[in-house]
């Protein structure tokens, strides 16, 4: 004990003992309930409801969430596809191609009409009905 | 499960013996498996220093009746880590102290008190009449001043006052108990012994 009475003023400390509070009944009543409802709650609800498990189950729906997605849509994903070919629909697939094989097509055959050498022969047309 | 057998809640007043246990150990080794007529027993013994204590510092019943829960709770979640080495009565004032620190820290901006606050009643203290008491001074009027003039201490040096002088407990104790040195907290007691004095001056000299 370092106690020193010299330090102390007993005057002084007989006034402050004079005021002090009870422990509080209805407060120990109140704790009491907290702790027993906290006790009948099933572990596995305990577990959940405390703040890391619940991060936890976030973060698993997200996952989950996610691998559903990367699942319902495959060929979204395919490596050989580029962004732009994954954006079109197969309407516009079939319109594409069949306007490349008719460009192709346009390339290879004969042009159908030529123009007429301009002359004495040639025909012009003045808009007129014959 | 409710425990019917549990005896009924009777909270010691004698000064005395508020703040002893009768087997320490044994009380720790319940506390420690989660016997809740061990916190009882815990609150029986230790509600009245538990509440002078967060009363003293707060001035506001119901808040201090929070602190007093959340330690309670407290001292039950964490009783499977204490150690004993410092004192059950010792640990439990300090959870009780440091929630309260944390309390005026949040409301350091606040109003100050009016001018007709009564610090005893607004904190749910009671006075006991001191029967030797023959001085010619109004008590209660000393003491309302009193409490007015802890109310104004600095907090560190309230809660040495309330723990050395209110509550008595030992320099060692009370320092245990604010985890600072013997010589912090005679420090402290020190300028808070003046403080109050000076405050009481008056009404003692007229």
């Amino acid at each position: 004990m370092t106690f020193d009475p010299g330090d102390d003023d007993p005057r002084l400390t007989r006034l402050l003992q004079t005021v002090r509070a009870d422990a509080d009944p209805a407060l120990w009543t109140r704790v009491r309930a907290r702790l027993e409802s906290r006790r009948r709650l099933p572990a596995l609800l305990a577990w959940a409801m405390r703040p890391a498990a619940l991060a936890a189950s976030v973060a698993l729906l997200v996952v989950a969430a996610g691998a559903t997605l990367m699942l319902g849509a495959p060929t979204a994903m395919l490596p050989s596809t580029s962004v732009a070919a994954s954006l079109t629909t197969p309407e516009e697939e079939a319109t594409l191609g069949d306007a490349l094989v008719a460009e192709r097509d346009a390339e290879a055959a004969p042009p159908a009409v030529t123009a007429a050498p301009a002359g004495n022969g040639a025909v012009r047309d003045s808009g007129e009905r014959r | 499960m409710a425990q019917l057998g549990a005896p009924p809640f009777v909270p010691l007043l004698n000064t005395e013996s508020r703040l002893g246990f009768s087997n320490e150990e044994d009380l720790i080794a319940r506390l420690r498996a989660r016997d809740l007529d061990a916190l009882g027993e815990l609150y029986r013994e230790l509600g009245g220093a538990m509440t002078t204590l967060a009363r003293t510092m707060l001035r506001d019943a119901d808040e201090a009746a929070d602190v007093v829960e959340d330690a309670l709770l407290k001292v039950r979640d964490a009783a499977t880590g204490f150690r004993g080495t410092r004192g059950l009565r010792t640990w439990v004032l300090r959870i009780v102290a440091n929630r309260c620190r944390d309390l005026l820290r949040r409301r350091r901006f606040t109003a100050g008190r009016p001018e007709d606050f009564d610090p005893i009643a607004e904190a749910g203290l009671r006075s006991e009449p001191l029967a030797s008491w023959d001085e010619g001074i109004d008590q209660a009027r000393l003491l309302v001043v009193l409490e007015r003039a802890i109310d104004a201490l600095p907090p560190e040096q309230r809660e040495a006052v309330v723990l050395r002088d209110r509550l008595g407990l030992s320099y060692e104790e009370a320092a245990e108990t604010l985890g600072v040195s013997v010589a912090a907290i005679k420090s402290r007691l020190f300028r808070a012994r003046a403080s109050l004095r000076e405050a009481l001056k008056p009404l003692a000299e007229g």
